[in-house]
């Protein structure tokens, strides 16, 4: 019994140091006191901004969140090709980063209840020593298409190395499934738990 | 009594899960008596034995005993109409040859990959267009092969010479085609391996059983560094959504003309309207688009295949996505052994996950 009990600060500290290992980190979280969510149907999501170094990545991710979005059946999102024609008629000069007066007519014009925008900041490989592994770092912005007020806010980071790679090496996750699983934070504290695909 | 009437009722539900189960292309009406074979489209983005291809399918559809129309009476109709354009047909188009040369079909073949490095590889995709009304593909089949698929004991298998790789493709494509055009029958659906489903997906769609649906589909927007992505993946889609017979797909090639006649630029992506748009003009229920963001193929014995795109399927009665899904594999996934379920071409990979997707939208689970 003695011995059992003096395993467990040993398990609680191995917990602590595997944890961020196993959830993505969502930090930075604001949401809008005052603003009712189940008003959004139907929310456009502009092209990321990418400051990583391969220029698919901003694509890939928005690609990755619009999917998970749609399957978890709570809004509707307009096809990226809508989204591009309204950009386009506009004349938006950021679309990344639309101002809020741009986000209005944006969302006038797309029928839109809100409009999303997403920074990737950093997607794919570290190193550390021998040791490799995959890494995203993201955040989103979620700005009410009447207003073009900011009501939800929150950056998620998933992967890079781990106490466990260090020790062991391997390369971690797939930088795929690292960038679902930091999606699937984000959703979890915009919406609670994820509802996965049909 | 009972039991003979539960074995009737059996046989019928199996017969039609059969026949439900099938390609199910196009009637026995559409299956065209004479074709012209077009000249070979290439979008591997290098040089490829066009002319040879194109014979050789020509001579094998003729030995099978299907009519072809000779090369200089295609020539002077080309010629005559200033057809440019021949990696796929469009109504007016279609509906001229038809009158002029008597031909109530179209084959059209196109070359993905074609790698003489040893081992070599080689991606092939044929469609055969009826045009006896308005040009609707019913009959596509696609080959991707590499020297070292299947190197055997001691490699005694594998495949140095990339003619003898390109004969066995063209002979799979051209056996189909002429098993399709002298009995009707397609060949045996092959099946996808699970790994390759979409890794996320959305479906909003009712289909009706016994209801046809017309499907048009738009290039897909190339985001890869590989060159012709875009037709390459929107080939794969005709082929695969052309076996279910729930789908009746329209010919790339009147969509093509229709996107340029409403001077229809998708740089983003489909929208809704240009959707609305391409949907009246050929009168489908569904426009299918897409992105693709990464098409990788390797030369030589070492490498890494990647597949990895997303499909937006809109429906033109709502205006409303109804489909939307990312898939994205890699040519290792899922092996363990002895490089055993290796994908060394991407066009296998990402046929199987165009399969897994169409058949996701068909409503059919696994």
């Amino acid at each position: 019994m003695k011995t059992t009990l003096r395993l467990v600060p040993i398990v609680l500290a191995l917990l602590a140091v595997t944890a961020p290992v196993c959830t993505a980190q969502v930090t930075d979280v604001y949401r809008d006191p005052n603003m009712d969510f189940g008003s959004i149907q139907t929310i456009a999501v502009v092209p990321f901004a990418n400051l990583a170094r391969d220029q698919v990545v901003a694509d890939r991710v928005r690609d990755v969140f619009i999917n998970r979005l749609l399957s978890t059946g709570a809004v509707y999102v307009l096809p990226v090709g809508e989204v591009a024609r309204g950009i386009a008629r506009l004349e938006l000069q950021s679309p990344t980063s639309p101002s809020p007066e741009e986000v209005v007519k944006l969302g006038a014009l797309l029928k839109a209840d809100a409009v999303i925008t997403g920074v990737v900041r950093e997607y794919g490989e570290v190193r550390s020593g021998t040791t490799t592994a995959n890494i995203i770092s993201m955040s989103i912005q979620l700005i009410e298409a009447g207003t073009g007020k900011i009501v939800w806010s929150a950056s998620s980071t998933k992967g890079g190395i781990s106490f466990w790679n260090r020790l062991f090496g391997g390369g971690g996750q797939p930088v795929n499934k690292v960038t679902e699983e930091a999606v699937d934070a984000l959703f979890e504290k915009l919406l609670g738990p994820p509802q996965k695909g049909r | 009594m009972l039991r003979r009437l539960h074995a009737t009722a059996a046989g019928l539900i199996l017969l039609a899960l059969l026949l439900g189960a099938g390609p199910g292309l196009a009637s026995a009406g559409e299956r065209p008596a004479k074709v012209a074979v077009f000249p070979v489209q290439n979008l591997s983005g290098g040089s490829v034995p066009a002319d040879e291809i194109r014979q050789v399918l020509i001579d094998r559809l003729a030995a099978g005993g299907v009519s072809v129309l000779d090369d200089g009476a295609l020539e002077a109709f080309m010629t005559r109409r200033r057809v440019r354009y021949t990696a796929g047909i469009d109504t007016a188009t279609a509906d001229a040859l038809r009158q002029e040369t008597g031909v109530d079909g179209v084959v059209i073949a196109s070359v993905e990959l074609l790698s003489d490095l040893a081992p070599p590889k080689v991606a092939l995709t044929a469609r055969l267009v009826s045009i006896a009304a308005a040009p609707v593909v019913v009959w596509a089949d696609d080959v991707g092969m590499a020297g070292d698929d299947a190197p055997g004991w001691l490699a005694l298998r594998l495949v140095d010479d990339y003619q003898v790789l390109l004969e066995r493709a063209l002979d799979r494509l051209a056996g189909g085609l002429v098993t399709y055009l002298t009995t009707g029958e397609t060949g045996p659906v092959r099946e996808a391996a699970s790994k390759f489903r979409p890794k996320m997906s959305y479906r909003k769609l009712v289909v009706e059983p016994g209801r046809t649906y017309s499907i048009a589909i738009v290039p897909f927007v190339n985001v890869s560094g590989r060159r012709n992505a875009g037709e390459i993946l929107a080939l794969l889609f005709m082929r695969q959504l052309s076996t279910f017979p729930q789908f009746r797909v329209i010919e790339p090639g009147v969509a093509r003309r229709q996107l340029l006649d409403a001077r229809i630029i998708m740089e983003g992506g489909l929208s809704l309207s240009d959707a609305d748009t391409v949907g009246a003009l050929v009168e489908a229920d569904f426009v299918l688009g897409g992105r693709v963001l990464r098409y990788d193929d390797y030369e030589g014995a070492e490498g890494r295949t990647g597949v990895e795109f997303s499909v937006v399927l809109i429906e033109r009665k709502s205006r409303r996505v109804v489909w939307s899904s990312s898939s994205y594999n890699d040519g290792n996934d899922g092996v363990r052994f002895f490089e055993r379920g290796r994908s060394r071409t991407a066009h296998t990979m990402a046929t199987q996950m165009a399969r897994l997707t169409a058949e996701l939208i068909a409503g059919r689970e696994r």
